[in-house]
């Protein structure tokens, strides 16, 4: 039983993640679209994985980690235009160093599914918008466009 | 002569092929931004790629551009300015987005990004490279994004209810006088039909 944890005491147990995600949601104000997931990892025996590698849209990517504030890991994606980057919840599969090398090992598409990922986080993305439908203008001219047509009926009313 | 030429070019040529190592990887960054305009107090989205081109794995990657974006005239939001990775595979290409947001207003220039790596794992050489740089950016203020590109619909309420006195306080007087004559027409119906 000892030896078991013994073993397994490097790796991190039942992970915890705390998501922050931020993607460009204004396409007036942006070319083109970016994402981030920020990952904090909160183990069960209070380790922290090493690397952390991201597949994302079927790209396997290493995460970033930062230097000033360590045990936060940085997914980022970034597309060419506004339409690339898919609106919704997109899952985004973690694997630490174990399971990246098996999933480097693999070779069928079958093996490559079966490699158990370290888990799961999502990122989520609300589209980007490029304003109001209509203007506020069209609705200040048909308010102000109906004042006028009644005052004007009214008015030939009174001359005829 | 033709032979001189050709022994001087043959030999820059050999030159050149033994500079070129392909043993090594080298490291290209970019440094980006995505925002059609850069206005203060909203989002400046920064995107650097970073493209391991040559055949082996680097190590150790350290990407540092604080000092382009010091503390004074940029809040961090999103992302940070000081990411490592532990590995960038070969030919392999590789982004990361920082968020920030311009405190100031004007000209601003933002210098390049010092990004250090190792070309092999236990070589500890330190390889130093940078990043592209943006220049000279203009920060607009916010009224000026604003003047373009808000939805004014409280400039819109604003002017209403400005040009209201001038509509509605004829439309009173008409609307007085209308029902007084109107009460008047149909008194006069009701005379001429008792008559």
């Amino acid at each position: 039983y000892s030896i078991i944890y013994f073993v397994s005491g490097e790796n991190c147990e039942s992970p915890q993640f705390t998501v922050n995600s931020y993607s460009t949601k204004d396409a007036r104000l942006t070319a083109e679209s970016a994402a981030q997931l920020e990952i904090s990892v909160k183990c069960k025996n209070g380790k922290q994985p090493g690397t952390l590698y991201a597949d994302i849209n079927g790209h396997v990517i290493p995460c970033a980690q930062s230097v000033s504030s360590p045990g936060k890991y940085y997914v980022s994606v970034a597309t060419s235009t506004h339409k690339h980057l898919a609106k919704g919840s997109t899952i985004v599969k973690l694997y630490d160093d174990e399971a990246y090398s098996t999933l480097r090992k693999a070779r069928t598409d079958d093996a490559i599914k079966a490699v158990k990922p370290f888990g799961q986080v999502e990122l989520s993305h609300p589209g980007a918008s490029y304003g109001p439908w209509l203007p506020s203008e069209f609705f200040a001219v048909i308010v102000f466009g109906l004042i006028w047509w009644t005052a004007y009926r009214e008015r030939s009313k009174i001359l005829a | 002569m033709f032979i001189k030429t050709q022994l001087i070019l043959l030999a820059l040529i050999s030159v050149v092929l033994s500079q070129t190592d392909d043993e090594e990887s080298f490291l290209f960054v970019t440094k980006q931004t995505v925002n059609r305009f850069i206005v203060q107090d909203k989002d400046l989205t920064v995107k650097y790629g970073l493209y391991n081109s040559g055949p082996t794995t680097i190590f150790n990657v350290n990407l540092n551009d604080v000092l382009s974006y010091p503390f004074e005239k940029y809040d961090i939001l999103v992302g940070t300015l000081t990411p490592k990775w532990e590995r960038i595979n070969a030919g392999s290409n590789l982004t990361h987005v920082v968020v920030l947001k311009p405190k100031q207003s004007g000209i601003s220039n933002s210098s390049r990004a010092t990004v250090t790596y190792q070309k092999s794992e236990k070589n500890t050489e330190v390889q130093k490279t940078y990043s592209s740089e943006i220049g000279d950016v203009y920060i607009m203020t916010a009224r000026e994004y604003d003047r373009r590109f808000s939805s004014h619909i409280i400039d819109w309420v604003l002017f209403t209810a400005m040009a209201s006195p001038c509509i509605v306080f004829p439309f009173f007087l008409w609307f007085k006088s209308k029902s007084k004559y109107e009460s008047l027409l149909s008194k006069d119906k009701q005379t001429k039909k008792a008559q």
